[in-house]
C-alpha cells in the first residue's frame, strides 16, 4: 500500500503578477487548477528569486508562476545546446523550469527555485522573433528557436497548449524554424496539429536505467519511443537526442540495448537527425548545485574543469563517441550525427 | 528538528510554555526543552529586529530548525473568524510595499490567509484591508530568511479581533492560545518532516575528523575546502571515509611536510 504524500500535490498555490491577470492562459490556468489558492503579487522575481530556497525540496510540491515576461524575449544559442547544425540558432523561454526533476539538469543550478514561471505574454516573445527573422545573419537559412530549453513545453500541454500555440505561429512564419526538445509522452496532445516542416521534435532518450535512477518524473523509455512512433508515422521531423549519454560501470551494455530498441522499433531512414552529448555543466551552475549536497551521485564524479565548464575527461567522450559512431555509422547518415564536443 | 516559537508577547508564549515546560535561560532569555525553543520578540519592527539581533548570538542550530511565529491577528471579517487560527501564505509590509512567500509545501489542517504587517495597530475596521494584520511578520521574514529557508518558515495567527485593538487584553489572547493549542500541535506534526532539512552528506562525527586532520595538519583555506570536498566525493561514490584513518593522528611541522601530507591525503582519498 502506497502512503499518502504529506507533501501538497503541484500547483496547490498560483501566484499570478497582477499584470498577467487578464491573459487567456492566465485564466485557462486558474480554470484548470480550481482548487488551487491565488496569491496576487506585484513582480514574479519577489517570489521565484527568494534568497535560501530549496529546490529540491520545492521540488516536492511545485508552485505555478504566471507572470509577464519582459525584454529580452529572445537570446543567441550558447556553446552548451547543440544547434544541431543551424546558423542562425536561437533559444527562447516560455517558460522556466520543468515538471521534471532530472539529476543532471542545469536548471537546479540556473534557479534558485524550483517552481515553474509561465509567462501569459506569448505575444511579445513571438513579436520578437518575427523582428529577429528580419535581421537574422545568414538569410539563405531559417532562423531555428528553441522553444524548450529552459523547460519541457510539451510535458506541459495538457495544462496550457503552448507548444501548439508556438507551431501554428511558426506555419504563419516560413523562415522560422522550432526545435521542441521533450521527453514526454504527451504527443497525443499535439497529434491533431498538422504537421510541419518547419518544426522539429527532439525527443531525449536514455536506457531505462537512466531513466529510472537519474530522470525522476519522466516518462519510462517505452513510452517515449512509441510517441516517437506515432510522430514519425503522422509525418513530423523527429531529431533523436542521446544526451547526455552518462559513462558509468557498465554504460556499455544499458546503451547497447537502447541503441537497439531504438534501431528495432523506429525506422532509421525517417528519423531527420541524431545529436550525442555526454554531462557537461557550466561551473557555476555545477558549483551551486554541489553546495545544495544534492542525492544525485552525478555532482560528486570527478570532472575535468576546462573553459569555464565541468565535464567528463576527454578519453571517456572519445570513447562514447567512438561507441555511437559504431552502432549508428551503419544504420543512418553519419553526416546527420552531431556530436557535442 | 528544532522547534523554534517567536511570539511578540509573553502571553502568547504562556500556552506553549506550559505545554513544553520550558525553561527560561536568564542569560540568553531562551526559553528550552530538548529540541523546543521559544524566544519573546516584542512588538513593532524595530524592537523585533533588536530582539532577533540578541537571539542569533546566542543560537547555532539552523540546519535543523523550524520557525514558528505564532501570536494574535486582527482580520477582516469578510475572510476570517474570530478565534480561528490560519497559516499565513504570503506577506506584504505596509510600510515599504514588499512581499514575503513562506513555502507551504506540507498539507495541513489549517487554513490559510494572506497577512499584511502595520506599523501601528489599526483600530478603524476598515473595509479595505484585507485577510489579516499584524505587526511583526514581515520584519521576522526578512531577518530570520538568512538562517533559515522559506520552506521552516512559519507563521500561524490566531484572529483576535476585526481590527479593533481596544476588545484585546492578555487573559483573552492567553485563553485565545490555549483553545488553538491541539490545532498548533498538529500542524508540529505535519511540518515534523525530515525531508525539509538541510541536506548533508557528511555525519557529525566525519566533520568531526575532517576538522581535527584540518587542525593537525594546519591546512590553508583552499586545502580545507578541497579536503571537504574530496570526502563528500568519497563518502557519496564509496559510502566511507576509512581511508582517511591513517592520517587521524599525524601532524606537520612546516608548509613542505603540510603540503606533501594533503597530497597524500588527496591521492588516497580520490583512488
Amino acid at each position: 500500500m502506497q502512503l499518502e504524500s504529506k507533501f501538497l500535490p503541484d500547483f496547490s498555490h498560483i501566484y499570478i503578477e497582477s499584470k498577467a491577470q487578464d491573459f487567456d492562459l492566465t485564466q485557462k490556468c486558474i480554470k484548470n487548477f480550481p482548487k488551487a489558492k491565488i496569491i496576487e503579487i506585484s513582480d514574479y522575481k519577489s517570489f521565484f528569486n527568494r534568497s535560501r530556497q530549496d529546490f529540491q525540496t520545492q521540488k516536492q510540491s511545485m508552485k505555478l508562476i504566471l507572470a509577464t515576461k519582459k525584454p529580452p524575449y529572445i537570446y543567441k544559442g550558447t556553446d552548451i545546446l547543440q544547434d544541431g547544425g543551424f546558423k542562425n540558432f536561437y533559444y527562447n523561454t516560455p517558460m522556466l523550469n520543468c515538471l521534471y526533476n532530472c539529476s543532471y539538469c542545469f536548471l537546479q543550478g540556473m534557479y534558485s527555485s524550483a517552481n515553474i514561471v509561465v509567462f501569459v505574454n506569448q505575444i511579445d516573445m513571438q513579436d520578437a522573433v518575427k523582428s529577429e527573422i528580419v535581421k537574422r545573419e545568414y538569410k539563405d537559412q531559417p532562423l531555428m528557436l528553441s522553444i524548450s530549453y529552459n523547460t519541457d513545453l510539451l510535458a506541459f500541454e495538457n495544462i496550457l497548449p503552448i507548444t501548439n500555440d508556438w507551431i501554428q505561429f511558426a506555419k504563419q512564419n516560413l523562415d522560422l524554424n522550432l526545435e521542441i526538445r521533450t521527453k514526454s509522452a504527451l504527443y497525443h496532445s499535439i497529434k491533431d496539429t498538422k504537421p510541419s516542416d518547419q518544426v522539429l521534435l527532439a525527443w531525449t532518450l536514455s536506457p531505462d536505467r537512466v531513466v529510472k535512477k537519474y530522470e525522476l518524473n519522466t516518462p519510462p523509455l517505452s513510452k517515449r519511443i512509441s510517441a516517437i512512433k506515432s510522430a514519425l508515422h503522422d509525418g513530423w521531423k523527429v531529431r533523436l537526442c542521446f544526451d547526455p549519454i552518462l559513462h558509468y560501470d557498465g554504460w556499455e551494455n544499458d546503451y547497447l540495448e537502447l541503441f537497439n530498441k531504438v534501431k528495432s522499433n523506429l525506422n532509421l531512414n525517417q528519423v531527420f537527425d541524431i545529436t550525442v552529448g555526454v554531462f557537461r555543466m557550466g561551473n557555476d551552475y555545477f558549483n551551486r548545485i554541489r553546495k545544495s549536497k544534492p542525492s544525485s551521485d552525478l555532482f560528486y564524479e570527478n570532472y575535468n574543469n576546462c573553459d569555464g565548464k565541468k565535464a567528463i575527461d576527454s578519453e571517456k567522450q572519445r570513447e562514447i563517441n567512438q561507441f555511437v559512431s559504431k552502432f549508428f555509422f551503419d544504420h543512418f547518415d553519419k553526416n546527420k550525427i552531431y556530436f557535442c564536443d | 528538528m528544532n522547534i523554534l516559537f517567536l511570539t511578540a508577547l509573553k502571553a502568547e508564549a504562556q500556552s506553549i510554555i506550559s505545554h513544553y515546560n520550558l525553561v527560561k535561560n536568564n542569560t540568553s532569555h531562551i526559553y528550552s526543552n530538548g529540541n523546543v525553543f521559544l524566544f519573546i520578540i516584542g512588538v513593532g519592527n524595530k524592537k523585533v529586529l533588536k530582539r532577533l539581533k540578541s537571539f542569533v548570538l546566542n543560537y547555532n542550530q539552523w540546519e535543523s530548525t523550524t520557525i514558528i511565529n505564532i501570536g494574535i491577528a486582527g482580520g477582516n471579517q469578510l475572510d476570517v473568524k474570530l478565534g480561528e487560527i490560519y497559516r499565513v501564505s504570503s506577506i506584504v509590509d505596509q510600510h515599504s510595499g514588499r512581499m514575503y512567500f513562506p513555502d507551504i509545501l506540507l498539507k495541513s489542517i489549517i487554513d490559510e490567509s494572506d497577512l499584511t504587517t502595520v506599523l501601528k495597530p489599526i483600530n478603524n475596521k476598515p473595509v479595505t484591508q484585507r485577510g489579516l494584520v499584524d505587526m511583526e511578520a514581515s520584519t521576522i521574514f526578512q531577518f530570520m530568511s538568512k538562517y533559515v529557508p522559506p520552506h521552516r518558515l512559519n507563521f500561524l495567527k490566531i484572529v483576535s479581533d476585526y481590527m479593533d485593538t481596544s476588545v484585546i487584553n492578555n487573559l483573552k489572547i492567553n485563553r485565545l492560545i490555549k483553545i488553538q493549542m491541539n490545532k498548533v500541535l498538529l500542524f508540529i506534526d505535519e511540518i515534523n518532516n525530515l525531508e525539509l532539512l538541510d541536506r548533508n552528506v557528511l555525519d557529525q562525527e566525519e566533520k568531526q575528523i575532517i576538522q581535527k586532520i584540518i587542525r593537525n595538519l594546519k591546512l590553508t583555506e583552499t586545502q580545507q575546502y578541497q579536503l571537504l570536498e574530496l570526502s563528500e566525493n568519497r563518502k557519496k561514490l564509496k559510502n566511507n571515509l576509512d581511508v582517511l584513518e591513517v592520517f587521524f593522528s599525524q601532524k606537520t611541522n612546516n608548509k613542505k611536510e603540510r603540503n606533501e601530507l594533503f597530497n597524500a591525503i588527496r591521492e588516497q582519498i580520490s583512488s
